[in-house]
């Protein structure tokens, strides 16, 4: 018996096919410029070895699997493995300067397409990571308060009762007159103040502006920010935070996972 | 104010990161999910239930988040990796 065949032999059938499956895809965590020095990544998702998948003077931060997605119906799994995605791409962040993150679950069928896509795309890239070096991703979400609403009801309610004392009949189309001068005015206030905070962050880097997606929730942003501007953005937000009707949630530093995405020029000149 | 980045807040802020964006690439070399992605249907709605959470100060770990998933996953739109 050969030496392949006795092990074959000492095999469970589910741990056959485990060995037997192909691992030709390739797993994506990010792009970055080659340098063959630096290799010192930890483990991938599910503990796989990753590496450096060079193309010229670019590379790509893969491990090898097969050509299946990571899928799971079980939550810390699944969490798991998001954090393992971006502990790679912080890991290869820090070794090689900059990189630009893929999303998770990106896997290439093939090693000769991942090289392909390289290759095709390799002007763009670099662009792109030139664009990126010595900066940083930060979320920035501004919540106002009740106070702010508070303080309009008040004021019109007062206007309100004054009316009320000179004219009774008319109280029901006045109190809808101020209803809605109240959502006017909550409105107004709350576009001033929004002008204003983007004014005040956008002095530190680019903005990208997400969807709101929470109850009093005034804005939303990615902001792309030299390293050397992280203190005084922290010091701005602070003061912000420090307002009677706001508040402000910051977190990062973050890969630049929001301004990742590669324009063609067209699409750039028309934006 | 210093940014968060280990913390409940942070992680929630994460998984919106690594899930929503980076590089996506629309192309017939990717693997990709013609049926529903369960990952990205669960995490979603897990997100989903966090922010709630946050919002109310009743998150404690990620356990809880996960049993309110079951309750909601129906009507949240699953996210598709690839297109």
């Amino acid at each position: 018996m050969s030496q392949k065949n006795q092990i074959q032999a000492t095999q469970t059938p589910q741990e056959q096919t485990k060995s037997q499956e192909k691992t030709n895809a390739r797993y994506v965590y990010c792009i970055g410029s080659f340098n063959e020095k630096k290799t010192d990544l930890d483990k991938g998702i599910e503990g796989n070895k990753v590496y450096l998948l060079p193309f010229e003077d670019i590379c790509a931060i893969v491990h090898n699997c097969s050509a299946k997605a990571y899928e799971t119906k079980d939550n810390s799994k699944a969490k798991q493995w998001v954090i393992q995605h971006d502990n790679i791409i912080s890991k290869a962040l820090e070794e090689l300067g900059v990189i630009i993150p893929f999303s998770f679950d990106t896997i290439f069928k093939e090693e000769d397409q991942l090289v392909e896509f390289l290759k095709l795309n390799k002007e763009k890239l670099k662009e792109k990571l030139k664009q990126l070096e010595g900066k940083r991703e930060f979320g920035i979400k501004i919540f106002y308060k009740e106070s702010l609403r508070e303080r309009i009801v008040k004021e019109k309610t007062k206007q309100l009762d004054a009316i009320k004392k000179e004219d009774k009949g008319k109280s029901y189309f006045l109190r809808k007159k101020v209803e809605q001068e109240i959502f006017n005015e909550l409105q107004n206030k709350l576009k001033k103040h929004f002008q204003e905070f983007y004014k005040k962050i956008s002095i530190f880097g680019e903005i990208i502006a997400a969807n709101i997606k929470e109850k009093d929730m005034l804005a939303n942003f990615s902001c792309l920010v030299p390293i050397s501007k992280t203190e005084e953005l922290g010091k701005s937000l602070g003061e912000i935070n420090k307002l009677e009707d706001f508040s402000v949630r910051f977190t990062g530093p973050w890969p630049p996972y929001s301004f990742a995405q590669l324009q063609d020029k067209e699409q750039k000149n028309a934006a | 104010m210093l940014p968060e980045r280990n913390t409940k807040v942070g992680v929630v802020d994460l998984l919106d990161r690594v899930l929503d964006k980076g590089i996506v690439i629309s192309a017939d070399v990717i693997i990709s999910f013609a049926d529903m992605p369960l990952i990205g249907l669960n995490l979603r709605a897990a997100l989903a239930c966090i922010d709630k959470m946050l919002d109310y100060g009743l998150m404690t770990d990620w356990g809880e988040a996960q049993k309110a998933v079951e309750k909601e996953k129906e009507v949240i739109t699953p996210i598709k990796i690839t297109s």
